[in-house]
């Protein structure tokens, strides 16, 4: 008997799915910003209403409860953190500022960084008085070359202090190498203001945080987790006693952006940063490979202000983002890749000034004032307001009946803005919004799977959230796919992804080490150097996986390297055949694995082992597994959906305006097969069925829309 | 003597070919928006693959341009990169379709890879090395892709590719020109290891050149998948016309809504040559209706001793950094946007040189047209439109490269240019507020400083100093410039490197402020030879210097020192001597006098203006401990300096006649030209 909580809490919406016995239900609440266990709590309690039970007692009666919040980018955003004082390296103190040189343009889009005159750094976390600089050096071979004087530290710290630091943030160049000097600054904080006083404040070392090469990224990983420690350590500890009160037992888990989970006590602040797109894409990728047997998937996730993408690729979601961005800053933590760009059924459509053609987004109505059909107070036309005036969403059944729409509206906004300046109807207007937003979604989706080596076109679609199900079709085509899948549970998916996670600890490492030497052209044969820096990970998995509660017999190992020709300037991530090395077969093994990598990304052409090759960052992976819900399989009943048949009514597609039967999503059974063109009608989407495409019920009850 | 092109005419969009005509048509509205921008991120793709891939240190810092081009050769997709080889880019493929398309010896085929890196076939000087790709569909030819990168090292007379001890192309290196060094998608072993027999780094020459390829075969790929296959090849060529068309329609746009008039800049640099000496370059504006004539006569002679001459169509392609980044920075990145300009010239001028001079350093001598003299011409012109947001103070003009050659900690034979300097240039100011401290590289801003750990970790060197703002370098306004940073390079774990580094400005600033405001400092290149640094570190002395201040005032560390041009010949720089570098800081805008005192304040809480400067040039009176502006004081002491300003001044006509009777030293003008109009 398995009995699991996941909750997902979006910038909008709180999400819940629950693994009750053999079942499962879901809840669904606005977010409380104010204070988030008050959303948490009334999806929750959605869905122990739907099992006949209180909040308390499924609490009770819970075996895990695992956690994804939105916290850490909320307090980013609002600027929420704590005064930090930031200890470096002497000679190189405005690293954070410096931010690369092209600082300005992290996180912004691509037309956004042509406008050079525009250009501003983000506002920083830590300003320059708050920075100070020590005397010492290591170099690149981690030898002391200027060594660290405690009087000098004892200054600095004073003078941090007396600028009222709350925290400090200590990041020394090669610290990653040899943290001697870190810690003999967080030694001496310690001596001087020990935890027993109150004026204490953490202490947090790059070489602890992230210790990887590369002092911008691995500085600023340390600053953002410093910046939002406090409020994340007093959000999950009130929430931890809130839920203990309810009657919760056990330890919260905290869904990491790494693809894992883990207690709160082993848990970073910046590991939780976007971890709910990292849940959907681990949920999609348990569905497609327990159900479907899929070893090729993309995910979407298109919802009201944003479209996210994931790649499962043979069967693995082994991708990192390149160079990381959380907000405006990068950093380096490996998280899994999901892709963001300002699609969703909320983004704006509007006419470029100079060239005249219609632009989606990226500024979004949001929830307030919403689509123009919310009758809130927007004016603007959004992807949201095309679909009403094509008859794709009935305006009387929003969320099911439970919002009213104002369709004229709708109609009155694409016309002003769109259709009357362009001299065309508003349907026309309409179908050009759609299909252009269709196309950015697609063009995307076709891009981020081809910079990973794939050809996208032997993929699976997965489409999840509010707008996914009335999209997939129209993106599918720019993609080439020829088959999409959709989830009764679409709303709630990251949720449900959530449920699907294991205890997973990732540990990195940067470490020069050269594999093969194009001096003497020789294979390396110090295993010990390969050897020691996985035990030493090892022995730190060992210990926190002890510290949750689990016997380290039980941890399965999995070894990436991030591996690069010599004098490349990037590193390629691959997957280790080898945890140790102890032969030149072993090396050659790890060798052959990162050239076949290589080839798959880049191409024959690029290939270049005789050039040398070496390993810059080691990153270990110790998984715990747990138990996951099995969803049943349903008999397969007739093609026939006139059951679920509840209408019909005029809805405008390609070739023009036809009158389109409608369904009720929770009508139809297993088997069942919609003809398009059709509209099927669900309480939380709209599935949109052209007029060469089938919907087909299959025995999970899912819905998968197929070429005729 | 070279081989040269009328290359100055290759630049411009061609007319339609009936072809084209006959498929932009087929192009509708909703389409051509999802397709350009499929276009787009096919080179945004390409781009990623080629960084990724890539080895010289420009590739990081976005000295890389990956471009699609129409079959006959023009300009009509390209990712956010460095616009200059874009532009540049065109002539090679222009040449190798009137040069060997049709010559049976040598064809275009599907698959081939051509190679160029001669700076009078369109390269900007040899470090640009490009690769270019035709993409055909079944037989026809219908388009071309082009991967170009800035390689650190070209088997010229000294290492790091931009000679500066090259007094005619021929001590310059590799030169050559367009030809193929791979057939059907293959580069061909051959030529490759020819090619990396002539350089001092064969790793890095192998690695990038596979790296342009496989960038080029990708954006080919996506082609015919994503665009030809579901689209047609008709739409493909129609749509690349109808990219190049929208730019030159809304460009020209533009150009009519501003005000017609002359709009003049003159500037002058201080060194062309290992030595000191006065060269002026000049543009005018001439803007009617909706077309502007860029006029750059009144600039100094092609110097004979020197390589800092450019050529025609790099000055054009360097004009193309300001018009894309800036003036345009909303149109299509393709060649219909330069179709409002022309261009005038003087034969055997610095800017128009002969086919034998040296040119390996004149595109810093373009870049200080890009980003100071045109970008000040504009300003004038922008600033009464509805594009005054566009009106920019200059750049930090192109800092000095930083370029060596040895052996590194490892052993192996390295040789490069260092990019620091060049990615922590500062910003210029804007009408409503201050240029970014270290925004970045001028000619590609979206270019990555490398950390400082990365470079010691492949590179034999030790920072003393290098990311920390470097106080006052950067000119003084009511917005201020953005600020630079000083580079201290220590040779470590070996026993010398070569190194020499390519750059004016030392004594004479090159641009000036925008309104009132100030140039940005000029920045000395600092020398400290057979120095006692290695003791010091031996004895972990307090005297280790971490800024450039404390070193050249306390000169705790005994050596040597030497204040010289940054234009510095190759010499070997053992493990006792500091090289320092600057980047260049901002230029301002706006009287000094109208700051805010509080941002003045703000300044010196952030190390970037010394307190010299508060008191002596903002004239700002505040409270020394708590950095509080008295702002009633400050308003008594400004208006007293604007008395005094009326004091000093004089009658312009006095002032005038004064100025004109002043004449250099010969030995400052002896590359000048004609004093006082060249």
């Amino acid at each position: 008997m398995t009995r699991t909580i996941d909750i997902d809490i979006g910038g909008t919406f709180t999400d819940c799915f629950v693994v009750w016995d053999e079942g499962t239900v879901t809840g669904k609440s606005l977010t409380t910003r104010h204070n988030l266990s008050l959303g948490f709590k009334r999806a929750l309690k959605e869905a122990a209403g739907k099992l006949d039970l209180s909040l308390q007692d499924v609490l009770a009666q819970t075996d895990t409860l695992r956690y994804s919040t939105t916290i850490a980018t909320n307090a980013l955003v609002e600027r929420k953190g704590p005064k930090l004082g930031l200890i470096t390296t002497m000679g190189h103190e405005d690293t954070v500022l410096i931010g690369k040189g092209s600082q300005w343009a992290h996180g912004l889009t691509n037309e956004e960084q042509r406008n050079v005159a525009a250009m501003r750094k983000p506002d920083p976390l830590i300003p320059s008085e708050m920075t100070v600089g020590l005397r010492e050096r290591i170099d690149c071979f981690g030898k002391v070359v200027v060594p660290l004087e405690r009087q000098e530290v004892l200054e600095k710290v004073q003078y941090l202090v007396d600028k009222g630091c709350r925290g400090f943030i200590v990041s020394l160049l090669w610290s990653f190498l040899n943290p001697a000097h870190e810690q003999l600054v967080k030694q001496i904080i310690r001596d001087e203001y020990p935890d027993v006083y109150l004026g204490n404040a953490p202490v947090m070392l790059s070489s602890e945080v992230a210790p990887k090469l590369g002092e911008y990224a691995r500085t600023m990983t340390t600053v953002l987790n410093g910046y939002l420690h406090a409020e994340m350590k007093e959000e999950l500890t009130a929430l931890a006693e809130d839920l203990r009160d309810d009657g919760f037992r056990k330890p919260v888990l905290i869904v990491h952006n790494t693809g894992g989970t883990a207690k709160t006590s082993r848990t970073t602040a910046v590991a939780t940063h976007n971890a709910g797109p990292v849940a959907g894409l681990l949920g999609a990728a348990y569905l497609a490979k327990n159900l479907y047997e899929y070893d090729n998937v993309i995910v979407s996730d298109m919802g009201g202000t944003s479209f996210d993408i994931g790649v499962m690729a043979r069967g693995s979601i082994r991708f990192y983002q390149f160079n990381p961005i959380i907000d405006r800053w990068q950093v380096n933590i490996s998280m899994i890749e999901t892709k963001a760009i300002g699609a969703g059924g909320g983004s704006i459509a509007w006419i470029h000034p100079t060239y005249r053609t219609i632009q989606i987004g990226p500024q979004s109505a949001g929830s307030m004032p919403g689509p123009a059909a919310f009758d809130m107070g927007g004016t603007q036309p959004t992807v949201t307001d095309a679909d009403i005036v094509l008859g794709y969403i009935n305006p009387d059944y929003y969320l099911g009946g439970r919002a009213r729409l104002n369709k004229q509206r709708s109609i009155d906004a694409v016309k002003e803005h769109i259709a009357d300046p362009l001299s065309i109807e508003v349907e026309e207007a309409a179908l050009r919004i759609k299909r252009i937003v269709d196309g950015n979604m697609g063009n995307e989706i076709f891009k981020e799977t081809a910079l990973k080596g794939f050809d996208p076109r032997e993929f699976v679609l997965f489409s999840y959230g509010g707008a996914g199900p009335t999209h997939c079709s129209g993106y599918a085509g720019y993609v080439g796919v020829n088959k999409v899948v959709t989830f009764p549970f679409a709303s709630v998916f990251c949720a449900f992804g959530a449920s699907t996670m294991d205890i997973m600890h990732q540990y990195e490492l940067s470490k020069h080490v050269i594999l093969f030497d194009p001096k003497t052209g020789s294979l390396l044969d110090d295993y010990d150097v390969f050897n020691r820096t996985v035990e030493e990970l090892q022995a730190l998995a060992a210990r926190d996986m002890q510290g949750e509660g689990f016997d380290p017999s039980r941890i399965i190992w999995s070894l990436e390297l991030e591996m690069r020709y010599g004098t490349q300037l990037n590193s390629a991530r691959v997957p280790s055949p080898r945890i140790l090395v102890h032969s030149p077969e072993d090396v050659q093994a790890v060798l052959d694995a990162h050239t076949g990598e290589y080839k798959v990304v880049y191409g024959a052409i690029a290939a270049y082992p005789e050039g040398g090759v070496e390993i810059d960052t080691f990153v270990l992976k110790a998984t715990v597994p747990m138990e996951k819900y099995r969803f049943p399989a349903f008999p397969l009943e007739g093609a026939d959906p006139s059951a679920a048949r509840k209408g019909q009514r005029p809805v405008w597609w390609e070739d023009g305006q036809r009158d389109t039967i409608i369904y009720d999503r929770s009508l139809l059974r297993a088997g069942n097969v919609v003809e398009g063109p059709a509209v099927v009608e669900a309480e939380d989407t709209t599935y949109v069925v052209p007029p060469d495409r089938l919907f087909r019920i299959d025995r999970y009850l899912n819905g998968n829309i197929e070429e005729a | 003597m070279g081989m040269k092109l009328d290359t100055a005419a290759m630049w411009k969009p061609s007319p339609p070919s009936e072809r084209e005509l006959a498929c932009v048509d087929l192009v509708e509205a909703a389409d051509f928006e999802i397709y350009s921008k499929k276009l787009d991120l096919i080179c945004a793709e390409a781009r990623v693959i080629f960084v990724k891939m890539g080895a010289a240190q420009m590739l990081q810092s976005g000295d890389v341009a990956l471009g699609i081009y129409t079959a006959q050769g023009d300009l009509a997709a390209a990712d956010v990169s460095i616009y200059l080889h874009l532009v540049t880019g065109q002539i090679p493929i222009k040449y190798i379709i009137q040069a060997y398309l049709d010559d049976s010896t040598v064809g275009v085929r599907d698959g081939d890879i051509f190679f160029v890196n001669e700076a009078t076939f369109g390269g900007i000087h040899n470090p640009d090395m490009i690769a270019i790709m035709p993409i055909f569909h079944e037989d026809e030819l219908v388009g071309w892709t082009l991967a170009a990168l800035h390689e650190g090292e070209t088997g010229a007379v000294d290492p790091g590719g931009m000679s500066v001890a090259a007094k005619t192309r021929y001590e310059e290196g590799m030169h050559w020109i367009p030809f193929k060094v791979g057939e059907d998608y293959q580069l061909k072993k051959d030529l490759v290891d020819m090619m990396a027999n002539q350089v001092r780094d064969p790793r890095m020459h192998t690695i990038d050149l596979k790296a342009r390829a496989a960038a080029c075969e990708r954006m080919i790929k996506r082609v015919r998948e994503e665009v030809i296959a579901r689209k047609g090849v008709d739409f493909f060529i129609g749509l690349m016309r109808k990219n190049i068309d929208v730019a030159v329609e809304a460009g020209r746009a533009m150009v009519r809504e501003l005000n017609d008039g002359v709009y003049r800049t003159v500037m002058f640099l201080d060194a062309v040559g290992a030595d000191y000496g006065l060269v002026r370059m000049m543009v005018t504006l001439k803007k009617q209706g909706d077309e502007i004539v860029l006029d750059f006569s009144g600039t100094s002679p092609e110097t004979p001793d020197g390589p800092f001459n450019t050529y025609k169509h790099v000055v054009i392609a360097g004009s193309a950094l300001y018009i894309y980044q800036f003036l345009f920075s909303d149109l299509p990145p393709t060649a219909g946007a330069m179709s409002p300009f022309e261009y005038e010239f003087t034969p055997g001028s610095l800017l128009d040189a002969g086919p034998d001079a040296a040119v390996a350093c004149g595109v810093l001598t373009s870049g200080f047209l890009a980003f100071y003299a045109i970008p000040a011409s504009f300003a004038k012109m922008l600033f009464d439109s509805r594009w005054r947001d566009r009106a920019v103070a200059s750049w930090g003009t192109p800092s000095p490269p930083f370029m060596y050659g040895g052996l590194n900690q490892y052993g192996l034979p390295v040789a490069g240019l260092a990019s620091d300097a060049l990615n922590t240039q500062g910003g210029g100011a804007r009408q409503d507020r201050d240029g970014e401290n270290v925004a970045g590289f001028s000619f590609c801003p979206t270019g990555v400083l490398q950390d400082a750990e990365f470079v010691e970790l492949q590179l034999p060197w030790f920072y003393l100093f290098r990311n920390r703002f470097m106080a006052d370098n950067h000119g003084f306004g009511k917005y201020r410039g953005g600020t630079g940073v000083m580079i201290g390079y220590a040779p470590h774990n070996v026993p010398f490197l070569v190194c020499g580094s390519s750059q004016g400005g030392n004594k004479f600033p090159p641009e000036k402020g925008l309104f009132g405001g100030y140039a940005a400092m000029t920045a000395p290149a600092v020398s400290i030879t057979k120095s006692d640094l290695p003791e010091l570190f031996a004895a972990s002395s307090k005297k280790i210097p971490y800024d450039v201040y404390e070193m050249l005032e306390k000169r705790e560390v005994q050596g040597d020192y030497a204040i010289e041009s940054m234009i510095r010949p190759f010499r070997p720089v053992p493990g006792d001597d500091i090289m320092l570098m600057p980047s260049l800081g901002g230029s301002s805008y706006g009287d000094v006098l109208e700051r805010d005192p509080d941002l003045v304040m703000a300044d010196l809480k952030a190390g970037v203006t010394t307190h010299w400067t508060a008191e002596n040039v903002y004239r700002v009176v505040y409270h020394a401990d708590t950095l509080r502006a008295d702002h009633e004081a400050t308003a008594r002491a400004r208006d007293a300096e604007r008395e005094a300003r009326k004091k000093r001044g004089r009658p312009y006509a006095e002032f005038e006649k004064e100025w004109l009777q002043k004449r250099p030293a010969d030995e400052i003008i002896k590359r000048y030209g004609d004093w006082p109009n060249p």
